[in-house]
């Protein structure tokens, strides 16, 4: 019950937070346009007209339009949901140890533990809900409308939420560590991000890792099996989307571990310290 | 079994760049609290009261020493089950409710909705909070957050109540209120545990209290004994005695104009009851005799002082 009401109050303390609202607007204003400005006819099986409000156009291949929209819709969730849904949960663990009120939290027979799982999955799963809203909706008036079934875009919003939830295991663990919500994105978000695009420009494009010494190759290539590799989640959300294979599973779990090793990490700290 | 029992309690804060200042806040502080007992933790500023109170709670780490509740070390968050606190500034997301805020506490406590429903009612109705149970409590004043504090400490049906100033920023008349919520709670066989330097408010309503200075405990006792002078008594006479020094002893000194009322010193308890069947033998009245008492602001002080 503890761990369920510290999970119930921090997704009630996001519902108040601007970010989410706007976020919450945004995915009604694109769950609109999908129901009620695409107009399909369906003239085959897997062929059709569509019409944009009045514009008639020529027959088009209905799979290719499914898989091309949603694709973008994934990825534009993939950046600015994950970012908005940052910015937006960044100060839950700093803001949760403000003096005087952490001490009546700690006073209650809860464990620490128990206490850091439930703020950081308060926030995964409001940022679930934010994410599936928009990524759930649009799949069901798509598939409604063209008779397509693409599973693979619901699969692209579990890597979407799968990413959010990595950034904020680091975040919760800074949250903790210095209680700053800035340090907090600065380096759950920016130096990450940063991190993974270099590291994987370093390691995967040939050309570069060729220009490497052997310990540097080494070295690279050993943080870039450390590091969440954020740049190629995103690319693996598109592969999802598109229905091909995903070449690389362990992408996904070297990342999660990353995660989950900084969400224990932050259950430590947390029962640790003094207040 | 022992409410409070804290075994050579030591702490030291590590501040600063890389932990550098040191700020021996508890030097081996020992104490225990009886079931059914309210005591006072006295001190000065910076003392260690809080961070007493604290290391009960498993809010701060202990460095040295054990502490336990109801006997369960305080390490354990079982401990805390039957622990109702109010922090010295407490204060709340401004998001919440007062009544959200007690529902959010009575769920980290475990308790049942019904169960919990029905008591914030009622304790928002004790408190004086009844009508604003919806309100933000961002835009509370000081004094309605001090009562939602008080609340939010009685959620649980505590078997102990720890506050650390509780009155501090309360109107006399929210003083009152509070002093009798707390003293209704006494003879429901509560304990409480109260930090404090209102002594005035101390000495109304504890029955033991400690002495804390610079992290030591320097005097522990029921609020009585530490404040009775026993060699001195105040005797007041129906009759007037003139020649009181050849009857009361040569350090008696009148307290009237009309020789009826007098502090007497004494050096063993005897001595007194020979005074009493003197008088008596004269035909003399005897209206009261009293232990002169100092205030616990003057014992506290000395004690200070002394230390
Ligand atoms: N988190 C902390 N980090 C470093 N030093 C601390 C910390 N908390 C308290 N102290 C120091 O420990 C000492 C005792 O503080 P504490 O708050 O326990 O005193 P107090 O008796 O409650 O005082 P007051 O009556 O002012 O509330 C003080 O010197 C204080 O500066
Ligand atoms: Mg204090």
């Amino acid at each position: 019950m503890a761990l369920f009401g510290l999970i119930l109050n921090t997704i009630h303390e996001s519902m108040k937070r601007k970010m989410f609202i706007l976020f919450f607007g945004f995915s009604t204003l694109i769950l609109i346009l999908f129901l009620f400005v695409l107009n399909v006819d369906i003239i085959d099986k897997g062929i059709g007209t569509i019409k944009l409000i009045a514009y008639n156009d020529a027959s088009v291949d209905l799979v290719q339009l499914v898989r091309t929209s949603q694709a973008v819709v994934a990825a534009v969730l993939f950046v600015f949901g994950i970012l908005v849904s940052t910015l937006a949960t960044a100060s839950i663990i700093p803001g949760f140890q403000m003096p005087g009120y952490i001490d009546l939290v700690l006073s209650k027979p809860v464990s620490r533990p128990v206490i850091i799982l439930g703020k950081y999955f308060g926030a995964v799963i409001i940022v679930g809900i934010n994410v599936f809203y928009l990524v759930g909706g649009v799949w069901l008036i798509l598939s409604a409308k063209t008779g397509i079934w693409n599973f693979g875009f619901l699969a692209s919003g579990g890597t979407i939420l799968v990413t959010y939830a990595i950034i904020m295991a680091v975040m919760t663990f800074l949250g903790i560590f210095t209680k700053s919500t800035v340090l907090s994105i600065l380096i759950a978000y920016v130096f990450l991000n940063f991190m993974s695009f270099i590291l994987v420009t370093l390691v995967k494009v040939p050309n570069v890792f060729r220009l490497l010494s052997p310990f540097w190759k080494k070295a690279a290539t050993a943080l870039y099996h450390f590091f969440p590799k954020l740049f190629e989640l995103f690319a693996m959300t598109g592969i999802l989307v598109k229905g091909d294979s995903v070449p690389d599973w362990s992408v996904l779990w070297t990342s999660v571990i990353f995660g989950v090793v900084f969400l224990g990490f932050s259950m430590l700290l947390f029962s640790r310290k003094d207040y | 079994m022992k409410i409070i029992e804290a075994k050579s309690i030591s702490k030291t804060y590590l501040c600063g760049i890389f932990s550098r200042k040191k700020v021996q806040a508890l030097k081996s502080v020992s104490l225990n609290v009886n079931k059914g007992e309210i005591f006072g933790l006295l001190g000065p500023n910076g003392a260690g009261k809080t961070t007493f109170v604290k290391i009960l709670l498993g809010i701060v780490k202990a460095g040295k020493g054990e502490a336990s509740l109801f006997d369960v070390p305080v390490s354990s968050s079982a401990s805390r089950i039957r622990v109702g606190y109010l922090s010295e500034n407490h204060r709340y997301p401004s998001f919440m409710t007062a009544k959200s805020l007690l529902h959010f506490m009575g769920r980290l406590s475990g308790i049942e909705k019904s169960l919990r429903t029905q008591r914030i009612g009622k304790l928002l109705k004790d408190v004086g909070l009844a009508d604003v149970l919806d309100m933000e409590v961002g835009k509370f004043s000081k004094g309605m957050l001090q009562r939602l504090g008080v609340a939010q400490a009685l959620l649980s049906d505590p078997d102990l109540i720890v506050l650390d100033e509780p009155t501090g920023g309360v109107d006399p008349v929210g003083r009152k209120e509070i002093r009798d919520i707390l003293l209704n709670l006494k003879s429901q066989g509560k304990t409480m545990f109260l930090n404090s330097h209102l002594l005035s408010e101390v000495e109304m309503i504890c029955d033991r209290v400690a002495i804390l200075n610079k992290g030591k405990l320097l005097k522990v006792g029921s609020v009585r004994d530490l404040t009775r002078h026993t060699q001195e008594y105040r005797i007041e006479l129906r009759d007037p005695l003139n020649n009181y020094k050849e009857v009361l002893g040569s350090k008696a000194e009148t307290l009237d104009s009309d020789n009826r009322c007098f502090r007497i010193h004494i050096g063993k308890i005897d001595e007194l009851d020979k005074i009493i069947d003197e008088l008596r033998k004269m035909k003399i009245g005897i209206d009261a005799v009293i232990p002169e008492k100092s205030s616990l602001e003057d014992m506290f002080i000395e004690t200070l002082k002394g230390n």
